[in-house]
């Protein structure tokens, strides 16, 4: 193998209109641009793609926008698809967006079925009109069973918590993927009387 | 940054609330609402643009690697689906937005293009998008675990990122559509409210916002029903497969619709 092959990990954004889906698509975006030649408007723009290193490993995460999606609910299933992570976007200064989530939990378990699943409040720096509290959040995560595998804080005004998080999730991804690989290797070689001769084993585990 | 009005859930700091902080001074209100209008109707045709170029470039992509090389593990004309006609009719509402927007300036009459491709629109997009979801997605599902096409794919991505880099895997070119036609309602809203409703362009402009959102949903409504038609193909063992094909979708509707009740 000439390059080691990084892996894709597809990750959708949901929740109500108006929480700021796209704004985080777009300071996901942006915040990349380095170079004047790379640089260029997210116009037009559903999908992105950014490398994170998370400890010896690369892993690739290509972030979907939904631009529209929240509202029709048999397209929102082809949209799900393939998607290795979700995130659960609410407004901290809106109560309902937040209350209705479950509802797009269910949807995520059912089209997405092993997408990991995190939870995000945006519009953090409205600081004093926040109405959902930690405990909520918390609580949220309860009732789904632990199905939620991370809460984060975000405000794409400031851009606070917002690479945080995706660092975040790009480890979590990396970290699930490895011992899911491992517990394939296992399967396989439980059933292999001899070692394989020589062959060294893909380095790249994610 | 122009490129900030659309933005689902921060407008209030990424568009500054000219409503208040002008408050009083009517003239300048009136500037900023229909700098706000072109600006958003200038977004509008630029997202068309590269939404057309994406489709031509998939297609050109297709069409090159395919003479080149053989891909003899992907079928195209289940992958590709009527993305022609949908190409065709993006590129002639996006040519005739732009001639309205060049000739009429601020009178353009956004409202009145759409109105005049509602139904076509509505029609191509729900054959593209029920197909998308009910033939193309599981046939994707089929290639992850088939070396070859997975291979296959894998040179069709480069050649797509090669052209156009936002362009990352065939999926997330073969999507556009469906992302495409839910937009239109979203864009039809943004530009009506920074609409004047005494602009000849208004009343016109909600009427298309409402024919488009219908179109949506007739869209979603058919992808509703087309699946489950395959549901229930699906159920049927393998073998049984092709002998199903044959009966006729009306009948296996019926049952599927008896069966859901």
């Amino acid at each position: 193998m000439a390059s080691v092959k990084v892996p894709e990990q597809k990750i959708i954004l949901c929740g109500e209109y108006g929480v700021g889906k796209s704004s985080l698509f777009r300071r996901y975006a942006t915040n990349t641009f380095v170079t004047a030649t790379d640089r260029k408007s997210t116009l037009g723009l559903d999908h992105y793609e950014k490398v994170y290193l998370t400890g010896d490993k690369n892993v690739k995460l290509q972030l979907w926008d939904t631009g529209g999606m929240e509202r029709v609910a048999s397209i929102t299933s082809s949209y799900y698809k393939f998607a290795e992570g979700a995130i659960l976007v609410f407004a901290l200064d809106n109560p309902d967006s937040f209350n209705i989530l479950s509802q797009h939990l269910l949807d995520i378990v059912t089209y997405a079925e092993n997408a990991k699943i995190f939870l995000c409040g945006n519009k953090y720096d409205l600081k004093s009109q926040i109405q959902v509290t930690d405990a909520d959040m918390e609580n949220f995560c309860e009732q789904c069973h632990n199905l939620i595998s991370g809460i984060y804080k975000t405000s794409c005004k400031t851009g606070a918590g917002v690479e945080e998080m995706f660092a975040d999730i790009a480890r979590q991804l990396c970290d699930s993927n490895r011992s899911r690989k491992e517990l394939e290797t296992m399967n396989k070689d439980s059933f292999k009387v001899t070692p394989p001769e020589g062959e060294p084993e893909d380095s790249c585990l994610c | 940054d122009e490129s900030d009005f659309w933005d689902d859930g921060d407008d209030n700091f990424e568009e500054p609330d000219y409503e208040t902080s002008l408050a009083g001074v009517n003239g300048e209100q009136d500037q900023r609402k229909k700098q706000l209008r072109e600006a958003r109707l200038r977004e509008m045709l630029a997202t068309e643009e590269e939404y057309v170029r994406d489709l031509e470039t998939l297609l050109l992509v297709v069409n090159l690697t395919s003479a080149k090389t053989s891909f003899r593990a992907i079928d195209f004309s289940v992958l590709l689906g009527n993305i022609q006609e949908v190409l065709e009719v993006a590129k002639r509402l996006m040519e005739t937005l732009e001639s309205e927007q060049q000739n009429m300036e601020e009178q353009a009459q956004v409202g009145e293009v759409f109105l005049q491709f509602a139904s076509e629109l509505c029609q191509v997009y729900k054959t593209y998008c029920s197909t998308y979801s009910v033939e193309v997605l599981p046939l994707l599902k089929k290639y992850e675990s088939c070396e070859a096409a997975t291979e296959e794919l894998g040179r069709l991505a480069q050649e797509l990122h090669l052209k156009r880099p936002h362009l990352l895997t065939l999926n997330t070119a073969l999507i556009k559509p469906v992302q495409r036609i839910l937009k239109y309602p979203l864009y039809l809203s943004k530009l009506m409210e920074s609409t004047e409703s005494s602009h000849p362009d208004y009343c016109n402009l909600h009427k298309a916002l409402v024919c488009l959102e219908e179109a949506s949903r007739d869209v979603n409504e058919y992808t509703r029903s087309l699946n489950l038609v395959y549901k229930y193909r699906g159920d049927v063992d393998h073998s049984l497969h092709a002998k199903m094909r044959r009966v006729s979708l009306h009948s296996i509707a019926k049952k599927s619709a008896r069966m859901s009740t």
